[in-house]
């Protein structure tokens, strides 16, 4: 227990002349341009060796988004370029879509939808969606694990 | 002892502090970055609470409290993915980068988070998602023993919780289990009537009055299995949620006749009877669900906390209905409000000390968040050379009340900020509930929101019963009741036939401009222990009119999170068009301002 009493000590009036906000509003905008053009020259150079080593069609993709995202980023140097920003926002979110679908679509063809088929094929119905309707879907509540777990 | 509890990586991200038992400080992220429902690591909210509580050099934190456990979460993900292969892999592609990005690293995130603001801890405790928000229904409560019920979308397995609190300790009974989710279902028909899920609900509420319940059987027989404890199983075949971007899919859209509207499109009849019909299920089962809880409990009390125990109209149903003598609601019933519930769980699970309800809730009028002193609101205008007239504490409630009665719109910024979605006196925007007027010009010209939404009275408590039929305090904007029918103007009939924006025109009572088209309102009722200044308004307002009740909106815009500093207001009050801006003791009234050069709501996005 605290020795000190609350009310002698809280203090609810805050000063928001400290800059965190503002800095990490800086920072944040930083990041972004540093994320930007990093992708963009990614997937440029992903498109590249696409192009290379004969995707052509495919390569497209990156080769569009890769140099516009370099340049968007790149014009966000200036507070005033709101559409570039915008710009940037929804390139990083197309990159982003594109390597989450590179990296993780064949762990989701090869792990997740066989181990999902196979466990369907046993009958588990871990979401209760198949199984017959019960007079009652409350179910006695979970034991509280330790604070300390993440689990 | 001392504990941070803290709420993030989902929507509305929110630290609280909390002191021997007592909350010292709250506030949601968004209100600092001023991006709506954020969601990221509150590192703003975080220092402002530790601040509060001059936690720093010689005054240590001793614990921090995360209002989930992200690995029994993604638990519940992975087991989704593998329930519905082959397909689902565009939710998977989208959900996989966000957990191996941040979701997974809680703990050095936060550790990391609070050394760099001077804090050094070695761990962080993790609560489960409904006991944070049991806590914080439960623990600041006024009642000593009580059932608690949860109800929100979906939390690491559990949708909604029933639970037991007695003193000290909170029991968990009984959950009912993801995906069969009461928060889902309702937001499902948020999205399929064009608004935004996770920030539209209230819209659909607010839209139902206008419907019929046309759908209401047809939503029991093919969507929900309802069971008579208020328990159900969602048929999934009509959902898109589980393996889709979409929380619907065809399946739905045929039941309902076509597609759903898309944002912004006009509202038509099958909108209104969407929006009435599942506001009528989610009544029956909330009511369900509360008559099991009194059952299983046998308490005479109940404290509810999750999104959907901030469906007001259920909650003035529940109420009426007199399922428990009487009802008790987080104010912060959301997301945000689990920074409180794990804060104050862990407090109670480590102290182990008796707890004493004082009679009164523990929120302190939920005005939890920073507050500026008059001499740093000066500063600010003096420093913009902004003109302003300086009010005494004696003139101060009669001249704002003046320019109400004027039919004037005041945006109000007092005192400390409120924690949770309502606005309650010091981040609110005011005006005369008894024109006509009134209702549209605050929509249309002041918030830029849909024409057809109700605004919320603020009312004396003392007044409550003259206005509205209810008996009780509703000092969170929680509760709905029905305007007393002394007060209302009779119906011409044809109200169903009429869109929407004539509908909304027709005054309805003597206080227009807060009585919803089925004579409902959304009540706060205002004490003077609780917010002194506020209620000296609405006393002035009284004296000068007769009148004990003044329309209250959060002070803010459509897309905007409610204003925190002095800054955040007056950039508001000159982008929209209120009258006159009170900041703490300084008036500023439009026409004397400066040509602001960021033209009308400048950049901020529709919600």
């Amino acid at each position: 227990m605290s020795e000190i009493p609350v009310e002698s000590t809280a203090k609810t009036v805050w000063d928001e002349t400290g800059e965190l906000p503002r800095r990490k509003a800086a920072q944040a905008e930083r990041a972004s341009r540093v994320r930007a053009v990093g992708g963009g020259v990614l997937a440029t150079c992903i498109g590249l060796a696409m192009f290379h080593f004969g995707h052509v069609r495919a390569a497209v993709v990156p080769l569009v988004i890769g140099p516009s995202t370099i340049v968007a980023g790149a014009l966000l140097a200036s507070a005033r370029f709101q559409a570039a920003r915008r710009l940037v926002d929804r390139s990083t979110e197309l990159l982003g879509t594109f390597f989450a679908w590179v990296f993780l679509g064949p762990v989701y063809v090869l792990v997740v939808a066989p181990m999902g088929l196979v466990r369907r094929a046993r009958g588990r119905d871990a979401l209760k969606i198949r199984s017959d309707r019960a007079t009652s879907n409350w179910r006695p509540a979970e034991l509280e694990g330790s604070t300390e777990r993440t689990f | 002892m001392r504990i941070l509890g803290i709420s993030a990586l989902y929507h509305d991200a929110a630290a609280c502090l909390v002191e021997d038992g007592r909350i010292v400080a709250a506030a949601e992220e968004e209100r600092f970055t001023r991006r709506k429902h954020d969601s990221s690591m509150p590192v703003n909210a975080i220092r402002y609470c530790l601040s509060a509580g001059g936690i720093g050099p010689g005054r240590a934190l001793d614990a921090v409290a995360f209002y989930d456990k992200p690995l029994r979460k993604f638990h519940r993900l992975l087991e989704t993915y593998l329930e519905v292969a082959p397909r689902g892999f565009s939710s998977f592609a989208k959900a996989m980068p966000a957990w191996f990005g941040e979701k997974f690293w809680v703990e050095p995130t936060v550790l990391g988070t609070l050394a760099e603001l001077g804090v050094e801890l070695d761990r962080v405790h993790f609560l489960e998602h409904h006991r944070s928000h049991a806590a914080s229904a439960f623990f600041p409560s006024p009642f000593r023993e009580a059932a608690v019920l949860t109800i929100d979308g979906v939390g690491e397995w559990a949708s909604a919780s029933l639970a037991v609190g007695e003193g000290s300790s909170l029991t968990m009974l009984e959950q009912q289990d993801f995906p069969h989710s009461l928060g889902l279902l309702y937001s499902a028909f948020t999205y399929f009537t064009g608004f935004r899920v996770n920030s539209g609900e209230y819209k659909l509420m607010g839209l139902a009055p206008y419907g019929e319940p046309r759908y209401v059987d047809t939503i029991l027989d093919k969507l929900v299995h309802l069971n008579d404890d208020g328990s159900f199983r969602l048929d999934l075949s009509y959902f898109g949620f589980l393996d889709d971007l979409r929380m619907t899919n065809d399946k739905f859209a045929s039941l309902f006749g076509g597609p759903a509207r898309a944002p912004e499109a006009p509202i038509t009849a099958r909108e209104r009877d969407l929006a009435r019909s599942i506001q009528e299920v989610t009544e029956r089962i909330v009511l369900k669900m509360a008559r099991h809880a009194r059952e299983r409990t046998g308490k005479r009390h109940l404290c509810m906390a999750g999104g959907v125990a901030l469906n007001c109209v259920a909650n003035g149903r529940l109420l009426r209905e007199g399922v428990f003598d009487d009802l008790w609601i987080q104010p912060a019933a959301g997301d945000s409000g689990g920074a409180i519930g794990a804060a104050l769980g862990l407090w109670h699970k480590l102290t182990e000390t008796a707890r004493e309800p004082s009679g009164e809730d523990a929120m302190q009028g939920a005005l939890l968040g920073p507050e500026f002193p008059d001499a740093q609101i000066k500063a600010f205008l003096d420093h913009h050379g902004y003109p302003y007239r300086t009010l005494t504490d004696d003139e101060r409630p009669g001249a704002i009340a003046a320019l109400v009665a004027d039919e004037k719109v005041v945006g109000l910024f007092q005192g400390r900020m409120e924690f949770g979605p309502r606005a309650l006196g010091n981040r609110s925007i005011i005006g005369d509930a008894r024109s006509p007027r009134i209702q549209s010009q605050m929509n249309l010209k002041i918030k830029f929101r849909e024409s057809f939404r109700p605004f919320a009275p603020a009312v004396l408590e003392e007044r409550v019963s003259d206005y509205f039929e209810i008996d009780r305090p509703s000092p969170y904007m929680l509760l709905v009741a029905p305007v007393q029918p002394s007060r209302r103007l009779p119906e011409s009939g044809d109200e169903h036939s009429l869109d929407v924006k004539a509908w909304v025109n027709r005054p309805r009572s003597d206080v227009p401009a807060i009585t919803h088209v089925d004579y409902s309102a959304r009540i706060q009722t205002v004490r003077r222990d609780v917010n002194e200044r506020f209620w000296a308004i609405l006393k002035a307002f009284e004296a000068r009119t007769g009148c004990g009740l003044v329309v209250n909106t959060s002070f803010n815009v459509r897309g905007e999170p409610i204003v925190c500093t002095p800054e955040d207001a007056y950039r508001c009050f000159m982008r929209s068009e209120i009258d006159a801006l009170v900041l703490g003791p300084y008036l500023l009234v439009r026409g004397d301002q400066p040509v602001w050069q960021d033209g009308p709501r400048g950049a901020v996005a529709l919600d």
